[in-house]
């Protein structure tokens, strides 16, 4: 029993010796590394190490410049690492959204090659765009093409939602069947065809004393006037402003005034438009006169009619 | 039999050593031969580092936040920071305006690395890579929400460049 333990005993030694002793050389050898302190670590990365064989430091500009003399220092962020809350130079957010003229673009910017160029086109497609994206103009199509080669295949062009219709035009408005006789028996006595546009669609009255808010007028002219029963006169009362007129207007001058916006006693479609507050109405109408009426004559003394029909307000832009 | 047992227990012990010994090739020793493979000819690593001056570390974050949200920032990060150009695209498109970014403390900064490095005019640069652990506030206006105030604490590591000769 002890000569067997004896054996095993020398057996395990033998293969301990043999496998041991080559490791304890090859150990000995790799002893001679000296374990070195965190703070030798190597502090330059290949990059920055071009950097300063190419001279290409802003410090090494700013020393050339004169900005950096010894005793001065310049400081730069290399990286940050949020601990808690709001991390001032964060860059997440990777994916760009935005919706310009009816079309959504979507792109991830961390692959955009160049976010300053892409953001100028961007501008060229958003100033050539009138409502929607038209890809039927060669320079936006070009832009488009620039965008998806700079989004490195990030760029996704999807219609947007569509922009709700304009709103109808205000349904034209007809003073007849009813015609407006205006008795001419004195001029105090004179009516005039009153046209509101205050709620759409306006409304016509007759009346003869001018009304305090904004409306329009058609009147006919008194019949000692030069063109009686040739011309209407048409305005606007204060509070409303006509800043341009169109088909169908001529300028009185004559012995009832100078300067006086009118339009023939028989015309249509006559065209102008008023400033109303701060909205702008292009306002049609047409009108015909029942002419002067023959007996008695008497400068003050002689009736006559005016229909104005289809008129319409359209709110302009 | 005595004898026997005591070799056996000395070459156990041996044993025990080598397995210890015959680990460490896996891991890469730092050698002084191997950093200064990597730096620049003629520049040399600090050891023990020099302190920076105080007012270098308060100057530092002080700076920061000043140029935070303006022009001036991008001058501030690092061309080795990871994704510059989307961290200025991204403060130029999605910040508010009018975002202020204040230092409410400065927790600690400790210099992780330091070298010496020659310039280009025959000078010297000592550049110290500083962590900095500073707490902030930004502070702007939402359209929706009012005024907005969201404090962090956060890590920053920062380059620190100075001109000694």
């Amino acid at each position: 029993m002890g000569k067997q333990m004896i054996r095993i005993l020398t057996t395990l030694n033998l293969l301990l010796f043999f496998l041991i002793v080559p490791l304890v050389l090859i150990s000995a050898q790799l002893g001679v590394d000296t374990p070195l302190s965190r703070d030798t670590q190597p502090v330059f990365s290949e990059e920055m190490k071009k950097q300063l064989e190419g001279r290409e430091r802003p410090t090494q500009q700013m020393i050339k410049e004169g900005k950096l003399s010894p005793g001065t220092w310049t400081v730069k962020i290399i990286d940050n690492k949020v601990i808690q809350g709001h991390n001032p130079v964060n860059t997440a957010q990777p994916l760009y959204n935005f919706t310009m003229n009816g079309v959504t673009y979507t792109f991830d910017r961390t692959q955009v090659s160049d976010p300053a160029l892409m953001l100028k086109t961007i501008v060229i497609i958003q100033t050539k765009g009138t409502g929607a994206l038209n890809l039927n103009d060669p320079e936006t199509k070009e832009a488009v093409k620039q965008l998806e080669k700079m989004s490195n295949g990030t760029l996704h062009i999807t219609p947007g939602p569509t922009p709700p219709p304009p709103p109808p035009p205000a349904p034209g408005i007809n003073c007849v069947p009813s015609s407006f006789v205006l008795n001419m028996t004195s001029m105090a006595d004179m009516g005039v065809v009153f046209i509101d546009p205050n709620s759409l669609p306006a409304t016509c009255t007759v009346g003869k004393t001018v009304p305090s808010t904004p409306y329009l007028y058609i009147q006919n002219p008194h019949t000692s006037c030069d063109d009686a029963g040739m011309l209407v006169f048409a305005g606007a009362i204060p509070g409303s402003t006509i800043i341009s007129t169109g088909t169908g207007f001529t300028t009185y001058n004559g012995k009832c005034g100078a300067g006086v916006r009118a339009v023939n006693a028989s015309s249509i479609d006559n065209e102008f438009t008023v400033q109303i507050g701060s909205k702008k109405y292009k306002v049609k109408f047409s009108v015909s006169n029942g002419g002067l009426q023959s007996i008695p004559y008497k400068h003050s003394g002689r009736f006559n009619s005016i229909t104005v029909y289809n008129v319409s307000f359209t709110e302009q832009p | 039999m005595k004898k026997i047992i005591i070799i056996t227990g000395i070459f156990m012990f041996i044993a025990l050593e080598v397995t210890a010994q015959e680990l460490r090739p896996f891991n890469p020793i730092r050698t002084q031969a191997s950093i200064t493979g990597t730096l620049l000819p003629g520049a040399q690593v600090v050891e023990p580092t020099k302190p920076l001056p105080d007012k270098v570390i308060s100057s530092s974050a002080d700076t920061i936040a000043s140029s935070w949200n303006t022009l001036d920032f991008q001058k501030m990060v690092s061309d080795r920071f990871y994704n510059r150009s989307r961290l200025i695209d991204a403060m130029n498109t999605e910040t508010a305006k009018d975002a202020k970014l204040k230092v409410l403390n400065t927790h600690s900064a400790n210099i992780i690395s330091q070298a010496i490095v020659p310039d280009s005019d025959g000078g010297k640069l000592r550049v110290s890579t500083v962590s900095i652990v500073m707490e902030t506030r930004a502070e702007f206006n939402d359209p929706k929400q009012g005024f907005i105030s969201a404090p962090g604490t956060n890590e920053m590591l920062i380059e620190v460049v100075e001109k000694i000769e």
